[in-house]
């Protein structure tokens, strides 16, 4: 059906039409919750409270990408749950396992590919593990710049609009995240593929 | 290496990990790697940061987010009030231009009002010869004093029957007299110097006084909060329906 058909009769209070829309997009709103919060709790509770908030106000939404709404809507939930995650700071049960970051994950993450040997494997799941932890040691605002961009692989333009800010603001966050992520994989040599692993500088 | 270029080097190198420098951009910076190996190295582990971030592995839902099939959408106070967006924007122009138009109504009337020359009210001195017509409301502090006519205690008392004969009736019997006062006033002539409106103006000009009038502080005000209420709900709705139009 018509998305902005289904958005036509949510407008009007079909829930019917509301769910479908849900059903469309909460694997996207989830995930992208996921990156920037960091567990699957929080997550759920984002999405959970996004699709709430979007319903309520589905009248107010004026055209253009309903996706991007949606991501706009998670963003600042996001954004609200890090800083009451901040002000009141809790160990989530979850976060206790160290394989836990994945543990949501498809189960692909965890077979390796026909051409990768198990040691290769286990090198790119650490590495992942390694990018993941660091993820979550980043500023709000450069967390999700990273993740709409690398992680979501949107352009700077989407994710300009998603986030409100402008085109060099997204640079100048992106770039940031990258800087530090990278900072934190040289700080651990010994997780980079072998080619990585000889500096240039000799060290 | 200072914080401001290590800035603008992160970002060269995030750029053109993304593709996006171009030209002389491009061509410098491709210099710098050529010289650089410590640069080339940042590179290529932003490149792997990129690819394993891209890689990382879908998260699978831990349940449905659909909402129960009885919810209703709870509708703000302002959705209640103007209904949907494109209603309430039309309101909003609607607001904004009778808003600017009060507006001008009163900010004109506020400068009309400051620019006109103060009011003056005209005094006509009177004087003997003027031809003008004479006021002919007199206040009791003006009026002449009323003249006191006597009447001597042993004179006759006019009208009324009295109790005897041989008066001239009217009058009361002799204890009554004593109670009649010693004086009594008479009217005051009253004006009757009412000209002839066919009468001719002398040549002796009539000396006019003229007295400015101050303004009045509440009137202007009155114009200035006029103007002042409707810029600001002008704004106001201009600004909301901008944004609702966004």
């Amino acid at each position: 059906m018509d998305e902005n058909l289904l958005i036509t009769e949510a407008q009007k209070g079909d829930v019917e039409s509301f769910n479908r829309l849900v059903t469309a997009h909460q694997a996207q709103v989830y995930n992208v919750a996921y990156r920037i919060m960091g567990d699957g709790a929080s997550a759920a509770d984002v999405t959970q409270d996004v699709f709430i908030s979007v319903y309520k106000n589905i009248r107010s939404f004026r055209g253009g990408s309903f996706k991007h709404w949606l991501l706009r809507s998670t963003t600042n939930q996001c954004y609200d749950a890090l800083r009451y995650a901040k002000r009141r700071p809790a160990t989530s049960l979850e976060g206790l396992g160290a394989e836990d970051d994945e543990g949501d994950g498809d189960y692909d993450a965890f077979v390796a590919g026909d051409d990768e040997n198990p040691h290769a494997f286990a090198e790119r799941a650490e590495l992942r593990h390694a990018i993941v932890l660091a993820m979550n040691d980043l500023p709000a605002d450069q967390r999700i710049a990273f993740v709409l961009s690398d992680v979501q692989g949107m352009t700077y333009e989407e994710v300009a609009e998603i986030t409100s800010a402008n085109l060099g603001t997204v640079k100048s966050r992106l770039s940031r995240a990258r800087a530090r992520l990278r900072e934190r994989l040289l700080e651990q040599r010994e997780l980079l593929p072998g080619q990585y692993r000889q500096t240039s500088m000799g060290a | 290496m200072n914080e401001q270029a290590n800035e603008t080097l992160n970002e060269q190198i995030s750029a053109y990990v993304d593709g996006a420098l171009s030209g002389r951009e491009l061509a410098s910076f491709e210099e710098l790697l050529a010289a650089n190996p410590e640069l080339v190295e940042k590179v290529e582990i932003t490149r792997l940061l990129r690819q394993t971030a891209r890689a990382l592995p879908a998260a699978r839902l831990p349940r449905s987010f659909t909402l129960p099939p009885n919810t209703k959408p709870t509708l703000s106070f302002w959705q209640r009030l103007f209904g949907d967006a494109a209603q309430a924007q039309k309101i909003m122009r609607f607001g904004s231009a009778i808003a600017t138009a009060l507006f001008v109504f009163f900010a004109g009337m506020g400068l009309l009002n400051a620019s006109a020359p103060p009011a003056r009210v005209a005094l006509v001195e009177a004087t003997p010869t003027s031809t003008s017509p004479a006021p002919m409301v007199m206040s009791a502090m003006e009026a002449p004093a009323a003249k006191v006519i006597p009447i001597p205690r042993d004179a006759p008392l006019l009208g009324g029957g009295g109790p005897d004969i041989g008066g001239l009736g009217g009058g009361p019997p002799g204890n009554l007299g004593e109670q009649i006062p010693d004086v009594v006033p008479t009217n005051p002539p009253l004006p009757t110097a009412i000209p002839s409106p066919t009468a001719t103006p002398t040549a002796t000009p009539t000396p006019v006084v003229s007295v400015p009038v101050p303004h009045t502080a509440s009137l202007s005000w009155a114009w200035v909060a006029g103007a002042f209420a409707s810029l600001v709900a002008a704004v106001v709705l201009g600004v909301l329906g901008w944004r609702r139009q966004r």
